[in-house]
């Protein structure tokens, strides 16, 4: 009976604990200015700058020049259909290589177009000609996009050419005397092939990661510096309960990235047009475990790593790796096994992952189980392992209590 | 030397001796760049992904849909893992992430092939995906291609046409890529050449806001202007020459692992490139000093080197190009050193452009050696008070 009592009255008192600690927390972290830049500045500005970097797209009429030694209507044509394109404008036309060349070193065009002196006499003469593409390498999506229009308009040319050489033929014959088989090509849940469609979940999913260890950890940090032996709790009694603890300051961080997280997955997608199939329970039951993986996973590394502003040096750097890590970029499938057992410790690769199939790929949650599992996993191990970095901070901290209590006691007693 | 330069040299020494007292400075200059260049130049060791998980909807059943499938697989980009019966099926296993793309061939393909009746493949690739949909997209469309192509020269041999004749029929016009510089179209060379030197940037930032911070923190400051003789200027020299140092060999080291041992593009030799990782350290320290300038309490100084730091890789250009970003993101990447190499790269590494090109971001470089100037009576005073506020 008195056991059962006692039990309910630890229970109870725990609770009074739990929600003394939460409001302390709270007014903690409202009154370092860092953990609120951290906390609120990152991740309600840097989604919106980050969008903003991204917002154009696709690049439009990048400039290329041509060299047209052909100058003939045939040659002209094939420039007129490549100006045409959305991908490419010719903006020049060069006399030679190196004036081309001037101009690539120049910034004044990303691409060259050679066209051979015999262009047209042996396309007369039923002869294959063959247009060099010279492009700029520094960065993909201009050889992406260059080559895109390459490939388009020197299609449309042989389509061109070949019913020319069918004289009288209906549009039906021509087009299945170049054509026996048709082919279409479907660009899926990214329709415009745009680049902040593809990259923005991968980095609105990072900035609620990172926004949340780096809050947590420089937290941690405060509180080893006011303390005299640095320890993660102070010293007061209704601290000296690891679960109390772990539940007050988890709480704390929950309802902060909740709204956070409203802010990035849906109203900051909602600003820019960014595609968003998910539903926005299936995206809430998705992000449950991945917001307490990331509080868990920052509360055991505030254990490991001391001092207030270490984890600005140790966190920032790892967004750009795990942005890696994620495939979005460089493809998961191609992702050495043993970085991809490495990624698989960090709640942002199955995020990413899953988000990315719910959110661009009208997934269902039922699709993502895989990452949902992964994600609970991660969340159980990090709460276990927090627990332990707790519980040990929390001993350490009565033992010295008691060490304090004794001493009292003995110079009582002399 | 003089008596007062000898301050610098008493600076420089305990610099050094903290670097060994305390781990965090040689973890931060030398471990994570070194983790960094092991991890980006490991994860895309084969340049371009391979054997991509792709699918095909064979509706068909024939010789000709086998051997189309065939030759997809043969293609080294892709790896034919599924063959579905319905496209609701690849269209779940593409919702799954198993596959990245997959093309359909519907039924009576071969018939109808054969009888002029234009059947059509068609071809789906996942472009939330960018890197793995572009490469499939690639070997998907090649493959429809080839099919079209072999129906076509059945038919031209049918007809007697000789081989040259064929290619001219089949194909007028042919467009013959030459990606300057990167041929391999390695996604390596693409990413390293400025990812890691944008990790470098990130630190090197970091680091020296920390530096100074801490002392100021640590209540040290004063007894640092001591023995510079109340001279901030000698203080920041040999506060951060230790640094400087090793970060310059780190990025050293990284360049000949990159040109040297991994063979990537170098047109004008190492010289220029040594250059201007020299000058990206220093302006990246002058750039951090300016920082803990600004905001002399050590988390808020590392705080926005941190957030000014990150923004450094969107604004480096090599991902999304700057020209297409709106205009005040094109001003604004001016102040990241790490554009200007980049830009020192493409003119001198990976173009063979003249030396004169490139000047302007030399300059720049230099550039920004003279903003720790517009802090120095700030910081000299938050040094001489060095009180901290928690």
């Amino acid at each position: 009976m008195t056991n059962k009592e006692n039990l309910k009255d630890a229970i109870i008192h725990g609770f009074h604990d739990m929600a003394f600690i939460w409001i302390e927390e709270f007014k903690t972290i409202f009154r370092d200015k860092g953990a609120m830049i951290f906390l609120f500045l990152l991740p309600l500005g840097y989604p919106i700058l980050y969008s903003l970097i991204y917002n154009p797209e696709v690049p439009r009429d990048i400039p290329v020049a041509v060299i047209d030694n052909s100058r003939t209507t045939l040659s002209r044509q094939y420039c007129r259909m490549l100006d045409g394109t959305p991908e490419v404008k010719v903006v020049s036309y060069a006399a030679n290589m190196d004036e081309a060349k001037a101009l690539q070193a120049k910034q004044d065009i990303f691409g060259i177009i050679e066209i051979d002196r015999d262009f047209e006499k042996n396309i007369m003469r039923s002869e294959q000609v063959k247009v060099q593409l010279y492009c700029e390498m520094y960065s993909l999506l201009y050889y992406r996009n260059i080559l895109m229009a390459g490939t388009n308009v020197t299609a449309a040319f042989n389509q061109y050419v070949q019913e020319q050489g069918l004289p009288g033929a209906t549009e039906k014959q021509l087009s299945m005397s170049v054509s026996p088989v048709k082919s279409t090509c479907i660009s899926m849940f990214n329709p415009a092939g745009g680049f902040a469609t593809f990259i923005m979940p991968g980095v609105l999913v990072l900035v609620i990661q990172q926004s949340l260890m780096l809050a947590i950890g420089l937290l941690a940090g405060t509180q080893r510096d006011r303390n005299r032996n640095h320890h993660l709790i102070p010293m007061n009694r209704r601290y000296f309960g690891t679960l109390r603890v772990l539940f007050g300051k988890s709480l704390c961080f929950f309802p902060i990235a909740v709204l956070t997280s409203f802010w990035t997955m849906v109203i900051v997608p909602h600003i820019f047009n960014f595609v968003s199939m998910a539903h926005i329970i299936d995206l809430a039951v998705f992000m449950l475990p991945f917001i307490l993986a990331s509080i868990f996973l920052g509360m055991t590394l505030s254990g490991l790593i001391r001092g207030r502003e270490l984890p600005m040096l140790f966190y920032v750097f790892m967004s750009i790796p795990l942005i890696f890590l994620s495939g979005i970029s460089w493809p998961w499938t191609a992702i050495p096994p043993f970085w991809q057992g490495f990624a698989r410790l960090f709640p942002s690769t199955p995020a990413i992952q899953g988000y990315v199939q719910l959110n661009s790929c009208g997934a269902s949650l039922a699709d993502v189980k895989p990452y949902l599992a992964n994600l609970w996993i991660q969340t159980f191990c990090y709460f276990v392992t927090a627990f332990i970095v707790y519980r040990h901070q929390v001993k350490k901290i009565t033992d010295e209590v008691d060490e304090k209590v004794d001493y009292i006691h003995t110079h009582q007693q002399n | 030397m003089s008596k007062k330069d000898y301050g610098i040299w008493k600076i420089f020494r305990r610099e050094c001796a903290r670097f060994v007292s305390r781990p965090v400075y040689l973890l931060c200059i030398l471990g994570i760049p070194l983790f960094c260049i092991i991890f980006f130049t490991t994860l895309m060791w084969e340049g371009a992904p391979e054997r991509l998980p792709v699918g095909v909807v064979d509706n068909d059943h024939s010789n000709v849909s086998r051997s189309l499938i065939r030759t997809l697989n043969s293609m080294s980009y892709v790896d034919v893992k599924y063959v579905f019966e319905s496209y609701t099926d690849a269209r779940e296993a593409m919702q799954q992430n198993d596959i990245y793309a997959f093309m359909t061939i519907p039924e009576g393909f071969e018939n109808k092939s054969m009888s002029g009746k234009q059947p059509e493949i068609a071809v789906f690739t996942n472009d939330a995906y960018y890197v793995a949909g572009g490469f499939s997209y690639k070997a998907l469309k090649m493959t429809a291609a080839l099919a079209n192509g072999a129906i076509l020269k059945g038919v031209m041999q049918g007809k007697g046409a000789y081989e040259y004749q064929m290619a001219a029929k089949l194909q007028p016009l042919v467009l013959e890529t030459n990606p300057l510089g990167n041929p391999w179209i390695s996604y390596s060379i693409f990413l390293n050449n400025i990812i890691l030197p944008c990790i470098l940037q990130l630190m090197i930032m970091l680091m020296t806001a920390y530096a100074i911070g801490t002392e100021i923190k640590e209540g040290h400051s004063r007894r640092l202007l001591v023995l510079s003789n109340r001279s901030v200027f000698r203080l920041l020299l040999g506060k951060l020459l230790p640094q400087t140092i090793l970060f310059s060999l780190m990025g050293f080291v990284l360049q000949v692992y990159l040109y040297g041992y991994l063979q990537f593009p170098l047109e004008h030799g190492i010289l220029p490139m040594m250059a201007a990782m020299f000058l990206m350290v220093i302006s990246c320290q002058s750039i951090g000093v300016l920082m803990i300038g600004i905001f002399p309490i050590l988390r808020l100084g590392m705080s926005s080197a941190a957030l000014f730091g990150v923004i450094g890789f969107s604004l480096a250009g090599f991902s999304f190009p700057i020209e297409i970003m709106y205009e005040p993101f094109q001003w604004l990447s001016n102040l990241y050193p790490a554009r200007h190499y980049f830009m020192i790269y493409k003119e001198q590494a990976l173009n063979p452009f003249p030396i004169w090109y490139s000047l302007s971001n030399y300059l720049w470089m230099t550039g920004f050696l003279l903003l720790p100037l517009i802090v120095m009576p700030r910081l000299k005073r938050e040094l001489f008070k060095q009180h901290y506020k928690a």
